[in-house]
């Protein structure tokens, strides 16, 4: 799934960069939230291979404070008119941030660990062929003290796939027998989902067997709603949501003001076994980071974001305990394999030449302040098995070697289009990788700004010569840094450089086939290799989480409840 | 207005002796109004760094020094650098050839327009009138944020666009004037008397009508420039405006929002500000000092 | 003067149709459309989506008809459902809060600020304050509001912070813009939130507040040097009741005519304003919702906008017979 989030790329629309004119250079937080789609994770079987569980809630640990309330104005700095918190249709990471702390699904990431854990459903559920079998946990409630039952599930997921919702997350359930006969308005309900109310048991029929289905039930598409939530329409995120979550709404969504979440006191405690440790968090909706930056500083709120040309003075201020944590994102720019004048085996040098002329520091210095990794490779350090300094790309160009590549290249260098969606911290980033490749390798680079709305969807059918994009991890591994991106199974979709080799297509299919973890990230390190080798994507840098806490806020706590990619569990924070 | 006593006469070579000694009146008059000769002076600064902005900038406006990210002013860089390491002194030099082209295809574009649509408006009233103050007041009506989004997703960011949607914004207000200016003198008696005389519609509008009206035209152009530049930096702002590198004032201004956040980048704000404000403000001053010279009568009134 | 009121309504109408009409015809060339953002998921649409979308949206009605539905929706006042997946109905009544009382204060602010600094200058002419306010006048109107919003961040935000020159605490006001309850469509701030409002409206109305104390200050002297004024000294009243009793009054038509003018610009000024500042006002939901190609939501907004404008064009016209009744309308 291309994370248009990650794409810091496209990040915003047009409107979205109308209401932060002035972030020439976009920091981390814009980056994330902007346009990141909510994590799914596609293969279950090579994160958390179902094994035994350990959800007996344990009473809380007790060494965190209780009580006190946050204001976070780093979330919704890129403003909240499209946001929902809706599970049926929240899938941007703010919203999506929103519907995580209202609902509990039946598989939760643990942010510490990066582990899947059975939350609401008691165990992994007993596979047989295509059915799964999930035992729901007794005693789960709703903030409005209904029960959670496997019908309030079955009736939340055939709301979202109905067509009166028309939301587009409905792809979620494609695996499911009987959601293409709603598809095609032939029946109202997924008939491949039985709820038991009696025995608590909700069991799924796919259409074939799918190990990552389990793993992406942690997504919010796939949360429990009342009986008054079934039957709500698109307008649902207009009034107070009940959800099962560790937080609940204190009122209704002030749009363009305030989102105040309290905390929820029927929650059972989840796969941690206690309560939120805060009494609240508000959300302040400051569309721009430098106004939401103005309002920290003065006082008026706990959680903020950086912002670029001031990262370094503001970490030393007030402290970079929550600048640590990386994400599991990269951005990149890639070229065009099928284009006749830079793809190909025969524009290699040419390709690899153009990547290590890029200055990938001063990108990370001029636009981020130093506050992103530069990428030396392509899979952040975060998944197992990765290399990242086999390339040869440095963090400054590398003149020589660029030199001496394009040397063996031989040809004249065509003058590259770069297309990129059209935001101001896109056109910088743009404007150096031009301006380093030119003083390095004397290679002319053509800036195509295009619109932010649809980017994507261009690039699916014709990404030109070469393009701006990032990628956000679905879930923490290999396999998702690989197969969607360099398969070419998925090109049309999230192979937007049109990469199609018969050599890394039978490494990557082995790997998924390879149960041994090491051996299998042994082998997609061995496709990354040739990938690399062949120069048809420039990686540019990693992000890093970089938040600014006020001195009220529990800086360790804060750090373990950021997950590997956009969103923080607030059960986890407290104050100090 | 003094004049049309005198250019009531048909005669066209009388007329433009009058018109002669019209001009050469306002010129004592405009020389004898101290801040309007000096910001006619600053005018003439501006016409002449962005004519010549290629020689003047000491580097081009996309040069980046890697060893110079948002450093203030010094000897290297006059008014300091961006967070791109950018000269930020080059990029006003350009910015005002920008500018300055803008506001000219604009200003050109407007005046083309209003003459056209408020003369035939006003001289010939009735439906015509109507119809066409509708369109003007459709464009009015119309909150620009949406149409000029609308024009730059579909058209590009060229300084072509940018002026249309300018054009647009601008022109049902002068039309009007020229429509009013009309309206004022189409009964005068020296109309009348060239009709009784046999003048053709065409003759009476270019030999009587606009002569007259000229003075306020002229004088309206300099403060369509500076509304021009005003218009451009609101595009800016909201990112409808010209397409990064491009270092329009409007551009410059809107990304140094950075300073309100770090009194060391403070120099982002300032300099473009500065050039802004002043440019702007001579031309206000410029056109207003024409007008007070054109029509005596309301001289020391503002 | 009533056939006078209906025809103006009825041009009025004309001018709304033809302005609904411009924006659906310029959305429409705009490629894509509405489900290309709101179905957007970072993977391709399937058909089903695209079809339940389509359906949400009215796009599966061909254009004449989708236009005609446009009008109807205006004319109905029943706006339908935005991209943003919220009533429009809705979306208005919110943005018209924040908007509407940012405006209205505003033209309040300029106006009474704006007259009093005119008719003032004009009285004492040549004094220091008339030298002052002029300067103060013709660096203002140079100045678009924006440039007064990134001013006075820069005096709250930078200023007590990185370099420690702190201003008095009463003038501490919140950054953040806070409708707090509504009341009055949202005009009348109730409680502390009107602390929200006064750096806002500062930043409205100081292009506004120039271009206002410059016109007053020229009427007002053209009215001092007018003959019934000189009659009236003549008489030998007193100069305040000179100036009060038929300075003033004399001056008030071509004053509220120029505040009347003003006020479409003010709406024109508050996107800027709203942006620098983060309100949430009809500007910004404009921008976005062209952004999004959501033609309902930008057709909703912009005939609301317009039916604002006439209406106030309207009023100040009908004041103005209302003050004089020597003017007649046209």
């Amino acid at each position: 799934m291309q994370k248009k989030l990650l794409a810091l790329v496209a990040s915003g629309a047009v409107a979205a960069s109308i209401f932060a004119p002035a972030a020439q250079a976009a920091t981390k937080k814009k980056t994330t939230t902007t346009k990141k789609k909510a994590t799914t994770t596609k293969a279950a079987a090579i994160t958390a291979a179902p094994t035994t569980v350990a959800t007996v809630a344990a009473p809380a640990a007790g060494a965190l404070k209780s009580g006190g309330t946050l204001v976070n104005v780093s979330t919704f700095n890129s403003g909240d008119p499209t946001t929902s918190g809706d599970p049926g249709l929240s899938s941007v990471v703010n919203e999506s941030q929103i519907a995580n702390m209202l609902f509990d699904g039946l598989m939760e990431i643990d942010y510490n660990t990066g582990e899947l854990k059975p939350n609401v459903a008691e165990a992994f559920p007993a596979v047989s062929g295509t059915t799964l079998t999930f035992k729901i946990r007794k005693g789960v409630k709703f903030s409005n003290g209904e029960d959670v039952l496997p019908t309030s599930f079955k009736c939340s997921w055939d709301r979202t796939v109905g067509a009166a919702l028309a939301s587009p997350l409905t792809y979620h359930f494609d695996s499911i027998a009987g959601k293409k006969e709603v598809d095609d308005g032939k029946a109202k309900s997924i008939s491949g989902v039985v709820a038991n109310d009696g025995a608590m048991t909700l069991t799924v029929e796919l259409v074939r067997p799918y190990a990552d289905f389990i793993a992406e039930t942690q997504h919010t598409v796939f949360s429990p709603l009342t009986k008054a939530g079934c039957a709500a329409g698109r307008t649902y995120h207009d009034g107070i949501m009940i959800g099962n979550g560790p937080f609940k709404m204190a009122e209704p969504w002030k749009r363009g003001q305030y989102i105040k979440m309290v905390r929820n006191d029927e929650y059972w405690g989840g796969f941690n076994g206690h309560k939120a440790y805060l009494d609240g968090v508000e959300f302040k909706i400051v569309k721009d980071e430098l106004a939401a930056l103005n309002v920290f500083e003065s006082g008026q709120a706990d959680i903020a974001g950086t912002v670029a040309g001031r990262f370094s003075e503001l970490t030393k201020k007030y402290g970079d305990t929550a600048a640590k944590k990386s994400q599991l994102v990269i951005q990149y720019f890639g070229f065009n394999w099928e284009d006749k004048a830079v793809g190909g085996f025969a524009n290699a040098k040419l390709r690899q030449a153009i990547s290590l002329s890029v200055d990938r520091k001063r990108i990370n210095d001029a636009i981020f302040d130093g506050s992103r990794k530069e990428a030396t490779g392509f899979t952040p350090p975060g998944i197992a098995g990765t290399k990242v300094d086999a390339y040869g790309i440095t963090a400054t160009s590398n003149v020589t070697l660029a030199k001496k590549l394009l040397a063996e290249y031989g040809k004249d260098a065509p003058t590259i289009k770069l297309r990129i969606a059209n935001t101001p911290a896109n056109v910088n980033i743009a404007s150096i990788i031009k301006n380093s490749v030119k003083t390095a390798i004397d290679v002319d680079l053509d800036i195509d700004a295009d619109n932010p709305t649809g980017y994507f969807d261009r690039l699916r059918s014709s990404p030109g010569q070469a393009f701006r994009a990032g990628w956000a991890a679905d879930f923490t591994g290999y396999d998702n840094f690989m197969y969607p991106l360099f398969s070419s199974e998925s090109i049309g979709g999230d192979n937007l450089f049109r990469f199609g080799n018969a050599e890394v297509d039978g490494i990557i299919d082995e790997a998924r086939r390879t149960a041994d973890t090491t051996k299998r990230n042994a082998l997609y390190q061995k496709a990354e290799t040739i990938i690399m080798g062949q120069g048809i994507v420039v990686p540019l840098y990693w992000n890093k989480w970089s938040t600014l806490l006020s001195a009220k806020v529990n800086a360790d706590a804060y750090a373990k409840a950021q997950g590997p990619t956009a969103f923080v569990d607030y059960a986890e924070v407290a104050i100090k | 207005m003094n004049v049309p006593a005198v250019m009531a006469n048909t005669d066209t070579q009388l007329a433009r002796d009058a018109a002669d000694t019209f001009w050469r009146d306002v010129w004592k008059r405009f020389r004898r109004n101290k801040v309007a000769m000096f910001c006619l002076f600053l005018v003439g600064v501006i016409i002449l760094v962005s004519i010549f902005a290629k020689w003047l900038a000491p580097y081009g406006y996309d040069d980046q020094f890697v060893g110079g990210i948002t450093e203030g002013p010094n000897s290297k860089f006059w008014f300091g650098t961006d967070n791109l390491g950018r000269d930020l002194f080059s990029r006003i030099v350009y910015g005002a050839q920008i500018s300055m082209r803008l506001a000219v295809l604009v200003t050109l574009g407007t005046l083309l327009v209003s003459l056209v649509l408020g003369t035939l408006s006003g001289w010939y009233g009735g439906w015509f009138d109507s119809v066409l103050m509708r369109i003007a007041d459709v464009f009015i009506a119309t909150p620009y944020i949406a149409m000029a989004l609308a024009f730059v997703t579909v058209f590009g960011r060229s300084i072509w666009v940018i002026a249309v949607f300018s054009i647009f914004r601008q022109f049902p207000g002068s039309a009007r004037g020229q429509r009013a200016l009309i309206l004022q003198y189409k009964n005068a008696d020296y109309i009348e008397a060239a009709r009784a005389a046999g003048a053709g519609t065409r003759r009476i509008l270019w030999t009587h009508l606009l002569p007259n009206t000229f003075p306020q035209t002229i004088a309206g152009l300099g403060q369509s420039i500076g509304v021009a530049i005003l218009n451009e930096s609101a595009y800016s702002f909201l990112n409808v405006g010209f397409q990064e590198p491009t270092p329009s004032w409007g551009r410059l201004i809107a990304d140094s929002r950075i300073a309100t956040t770090s009194p060391d980048l403070i120099h982002l704000f300032i300099f473009p500000t500065l050039a802004f404000v002043i440019t702007i403000t001579a031309f206000l001053f410029v056109s207003e000092g024409l007008r007070d010279a054109a029509d005596p009568k309301l001289r020391g009134a503002r | 003067m009533g056939t006078y009121i209906v025809r103006r309504l009825l041009h009025s109408l004309l001018v709304m149709w033809g302005a609904v009409t411009f924006l659906f015809l310029l959305l429409l060339i705009i490629p894509g459309d509405i489900t290309t953002q709101s179905g957007d998921t970072g993977r391709a649409m399937t058909p089903a989506v695209k079809k339940n979308l389509d359906r949400l949206y009215g796009l599966d009605d061909p254009v004449p008809i989708q236009y005609l539905k446009s009008l109807r929706r205006i004319i109905t006042f029943n706006f339908g459902m935005s991209a943003q997946n919220r009533e429009i109905s809705t979306m208005l009544k919110q943005s018209f809060a924040s908007s509407g009382r940012l405006a209205f204060w505003g033209v309040i602010t300029y106006s009474v600020l704006g007259v009093i600094t005119g008719v003032y200058s004009a009285v004492r002419r040549n004094g220091a304050f008339d030298r002052v306010s002029g300067a103060q006048s013709i660096l203002l109107n140079a100045m678009p509001p924006f440039v007064m919003g990134i001013l006075l961040q820069f005096a709250l935000g930078v200023m007590p912070g990185p370099l420690k020159w702190d201003w008095p605490k009463w003038t501490h006001f919140p950054i953040q813009w806070d409708l707090g309850q509504q009341r009055w469509f949202g005009i009348i701030p109730l409680g502390t939130t009107w602390k929200t409002l006064i750096l806002p409206v500062i930043t409205i109305a100081s292009v506004e507040y120039a271009g206002q104390a410059r016109g007053a200050r020229t009427v007002m002297l053209e009215v001092l040097r007018a003959d019934y004024l000189r009659t009236a000294r003549a008489k030998g009243l007193s100069e305040r009741s000179v100036l009060f009793k038929h300075g003033l009054r004399n001056a008030f038509i071509p004053i509220i005519t120029s505040i009347g003018l003003a006020i479409p610009n003010t709406f024109g000024y508050a996107v800027l304003t709203e942006t620098v500042w983060n309100i949430p006002g009809l500007g910004g939901t404009i921008s976005q919702a062209v952004g999004q190609q959501d033609s309902a939501t930008v057709l909703a907004f912009c005939s609301v906008i317009v039916l604002i404008t006439i209406v106030v064009t309207l009023m100040v016209d009908l004041l103005y017979g209302f003050i004089d009744p020597r003017v007649k309308v046209q």
